[in-house]
């Protein structure tokens, strides 16, 4: 009994001792919890600093560049990788780790001219193998997010020479510089001794100017400079940290107590949070950014659906007030004019903003033989303000006569019911990125992947011919009249607004790209004592 | 075979079916929720083929027996599986985040019971006293506020206002304070009630009478006999505590941002990650039965009428 007793004694002494030892959690193989020492936390507010921290609020769980599951990779993926060709993020597209580019007449061969002297975090040089590296990874795994999203015609990839690479399409392509934009470079030599290790044991490397020195799942991912980076920037900092809040609350007293210096939320921080930084005005801007993220519905259009009449669908969007919406349930935003928001490829700022007309809304429902059918509008959780939104938007529905109920489900239960198309019309927003529409309209439209069972062969061939356009301008044009035709039918999909972001940024920190497609670069982000109030 | 073995070899026997069925429980729970692993994985929109693929590679194809049988089997071989959104082993996964929630746990249990157990005590055997009143008071407020106000509260007045403790995170000593304050509070609440309860009736038992009787002194009293009977209950109160937050305190590691592995769990079930959700319950329910079994034992060694079968 005494033995026990003893042992008894032994195992709370063992409880109370590792409980007590910080660090208890040595790193296995990716992404330790434990066994790390804190980020340093960001000092001062004025003079020279070393140390950012950057709070996103989602959680990355691999550092994969070509399998991307949300926005805060791209962040970190920016920070360390490249791709062949540059892009601001509204359309125009610039060198990257190619100097020169050029595609051959029938747009199916794309040669790029490779940057000479870059090397990557692992002291490998980069050249065409790199680049034959990466695509064939692309076509060898179709799965990836990046091949899905991007490359429906990637056929091969060669290297003519050191510094000259060459991919073949089997299809024109006309978003094919949206998509090397958004493909980054691995190396060769590193992927064919570690392969996927290099993502699952915090192997990564590219070629920017910060290196991942450690990814904390769940905590951060902590990047140092790399100054043998071709794209080397002046900047007093040395250690940039990725800090991943779940709670936008606890995001935000870090920044109040001086541990956050920019709190970059996925879509900006929602607007019933702002008067938490009150009082902070001479330490905290709010940064507003007029994003490409816009709310659209989508509606069910099988025969025998209420929205398989175009007259309901008019009616439907005629009596939402979308400048209420903007006013008083987002506060921000501004009302849409069809698909493609201001600042993508396609917008059309000649057409007018969507109509508001109760009372045309009214008859046209009276004209549909609409008898108060009910429907259901879902969303899912995430959605920013979606379910705010969903409410204002039932009651105005009501007000035009519609039978309208809401349900918000998470976001899973959404993807099932979409994938069965067992909806009458559903909520959900949306970002192009790149300011390119191409995943979005070939995916939601052309494809159907969320069943809306909408047929307009007229509207599909638009589509098609704008993914063989080569020419932007062309594309362009053609964009244009799919955003006239959906105005015309209200189908699949009508738009309700398009966001404004906010973005809590401590004065002295710059550098910070936040595009309009609503992702966000911290490739460059500095430091400037003199910026500090 | 001494009645201490036994029994702990009968409670690891009932473990075993206990795991058993909440395996079964777990596999089928996340499968009834809606929602498709392969579809959270692909991009938004991703055409039916590939959905279709996904589903194979992963073998979410496959017949619920098989799929069941499977993972079973490679638990039982040791292997928790493959994390869908992580890929990478599901153990290393649990084994990375669960020390963290681990350390938290312990840390907080210690110092809430050094609180705790003295104050309710001491209330229970000065009954009316202004001790008494304020730990009253002090288990009234620990048990109506809720985790999630207290923890926005502690983050405010320490981190916020006078900006002495990190608000988040996870590495140092004062990383562990304001989330052990905020879980451990409504625990000290409830064995600071339960202790003075406790006490009050113990002090009333004959027993406690009759030992006055012998001329033996309060002290003695108080510490020697009627400590030992008012800790029964506050044992098993804090033995279920350390069970529930071992199996992750979800809340306080979301508000703290904390890796811990409650706050796994729930980004486990978010991106249903089938592997990973089966298995942290299976780990949860393991320590929570074990946890549970160590607390019985300590309690037969309290009070000796107390047997084990």
């Amino acid at each position: 009994m005494k033995k026990l007793k003893m042992a008894l004694a032994a195992f709370l002494a063992g409880l109370v001792l590792v409980g007590c030892t910080t660090g208890g959690a040595t790193s296995i193989a990716s992404s330790a919890a434990g066994g790390t020492t804190p980020p340093p936390a960001s000092t001062g507010t004025g003079g020279e600093k070393t140390v950012i921290n950057l709070a996103l609020s989602e959680n990355i769980t691999k550092l994969d560049p070509h399998d991307i599951f949300n926005f805060p990779v791209f962040t970190a993926c920016w920070m360390m990788y490249d791709t062949l060709i540059a892009t601001d993020h509204e359309g125009n597209y610039s060198a990257g780790l190619a100097t020169e580019w050029s595609k051959s007449e029938d747009g199916l061969t794309w040669t790029f001219k490779l940057r000479e002297g870059v090397k990557f975090q692992n002291g490998e040089d980069f050249d065409s193998a790199d680049v034959v590296t990466t695509f064939q990874r692309l076509i060898d795994t179709p799965e990836l997010t990046c091949a899905l999203t991007y490359w429906p015609y990637l056929e091969s990839v060669t290297a003519v020479d050191q510094y000259t690479a060459e991919v073949k399409l089997s299809e024109p392509f006309g978003p094919a510089e949206y998509a090397f934009s958004n493909t980054w470079i691995i190396p060769n030599e590193a992927w064919d001794a570690e392969g996927e290790k290099l993502w699952t044991e915090q192997k990564a490397v590219g070629t920017g100017p910060w290196q991942l020195d450690e990814w904390v799942d769940g905590q951060y991912t902590h990047f140092t400079k790399y100054e043998d980076s071709w794209d080397i920037y002046e900047t007093t900092l040395t250690d940039v940290y990725l800090r991943h809040i779940l709670e936008p609350s606890t995001a935000i007293n870090g920044q109040l107590s001086g541990e956050i210096d920019a709190y970059l939320s996925t879509g900006g921080v929602a607007r019933d949070m702002l008067p938490m930084y009150t009082g902070t005005e001479d330490k905290t801007e709010m940064v507003n950014v007029d994003v490409g993220i816009f709310h659209y519905l989508q509606f069910q259009c099988r025969d025998g659906s209420v929205f398989a009449n175009e007259k309901v669908r008019e009616a439907f969007s005629l009596a939402l007030d979308r400048q209420a919406l903007v006013d008083y349930v987002l506060g921000a935003g501004s009302v849409p004019n069809g698909i493609f928001p201001e600042g993508s490829l396609g917008f059309d700022s000649s057409v007018p903003a969507y109509e508001y007309d109760l009372e045309k809304a009214k008859s046209l429902l009276a004209e549909a033989g609409y008898n108060g059918e009910a429907f259901t509008i879902y969303t899912h959780t995430g959605i920013p303000m979606g379910k705010q939104l969903l409410t204002a938007i039932q009651d105005m529905l009501t007000q035009a006569g519609f039978n309208a109920k809401i349900e918000a489900v998470e976001v899973s239960a959404l993807n099932n019911i979409r994938k069965e198309g067992t909806y009458d019309v559903f909520l959900a927003s949306n970002n192009y990125v790149s300011g390119d529409p191409y995943a979005h309209i070939n995916q939601r439209i052309l494809s159907d992947n969320h069943h809306s069972n909408y047929q307009d062969p007229a509207m599909m061939q638009i589509i098609e011919d704008s993914n063989k356009a080569v020419d932007t301008a062309d594309r362009e044009a053609l964009l244009k009249e799919l955003n006239a035709k959906m105005r015309e039918t209200y189908a699949p999909q009508i738009t309700t607004d398009q966001m404004q972001a906010c973005y809590p940024i401590n004065y002295g920190v710059t550098g910070l790209q936040l595009y309009k497609d609503g992702y966000i670069n911290a490739r460059y982000v500095n430091w400037d004592p003199a910026l500090v109030k | 075979m001494p009645n201490v073995m036994r029994f702990i070899l009968k409670r690891l026997g009932m473990t075993l079916v206990i795991l058993f069925c909440v395996s079964i429980i777990a596999f089928g729970l996340i499968r009834i929720a809606p929602g498709n692993p392969a579809m959270l994985v692909l991009p938004d929109g991703a055409p039916e083929e590939a959905i279709r693929a996904m589903e194979v590679k992963l073998g979410l194809d496959q017949p619920l027996p098989v799929q069941y049988f499977r993972y079973i089997g490679g638990v039982l071989k040791g292997d928790l599986g493959t994390s869908i959104i992580y890929k990478i082993p599901v153990k290393d996964l649990i084994f990375q985040r669960l020390p963290v929630t681990f350390q938290l746990t312990v840390i907080t249990m210690v110092v809430c019971l050094l609180i705790s157990i003295p104050l309710g005590i001491i209330a229970g055997s000065r009954q009316g006293t202004i001790i008494d009143f304020s730990a009253t008071m002090f288990a009234l407020l620990g048990q109506s506020m809720s985790t999630v106000w207290m923890g926005i509260l502690v983050i405010y007045i320490f981190s916020v206002k006078l900006g002495w403790l990190p608000s988040m995170g996870y590495g140092t000593w004062q990383n562990f304070v304001l989330p052990a304050i905020t879980l451990g509070y409504p625990v000290a609440a409830q064995v600071t009630r339960m202790g003075r309860s406790g006490m009050i009736d113990v002090l009333k038992e004959d027993y406690i009478t009759a030992t006055y009787a012998k001329g033996i002194g309060k002290a003695v009293v108080y510490t020697k006999y009627a400590f030992k009977n008012a800790l029964i209950p506050i044992v098993t109160i804090v033995g279920m505590q350390i069970g529930t937050y071992l199996a992750g305190a979800v809340v306080v590691e979301t508000i703290f941002a904390w890796p811990g592995f409650g706050q796994l769990i729930f980004q486990a079930v978010g991106t249903r990650d089938y592997p990973l959700v089966q298995s942290c319950l299976l780990v949860s329910a393991a320590l929570f039965a074990i946890v549970n079994m160590f607390v019985d034992i300590l309690n037969s060694f309290i009070d000796p009428r107390i047997t084990l079968h």
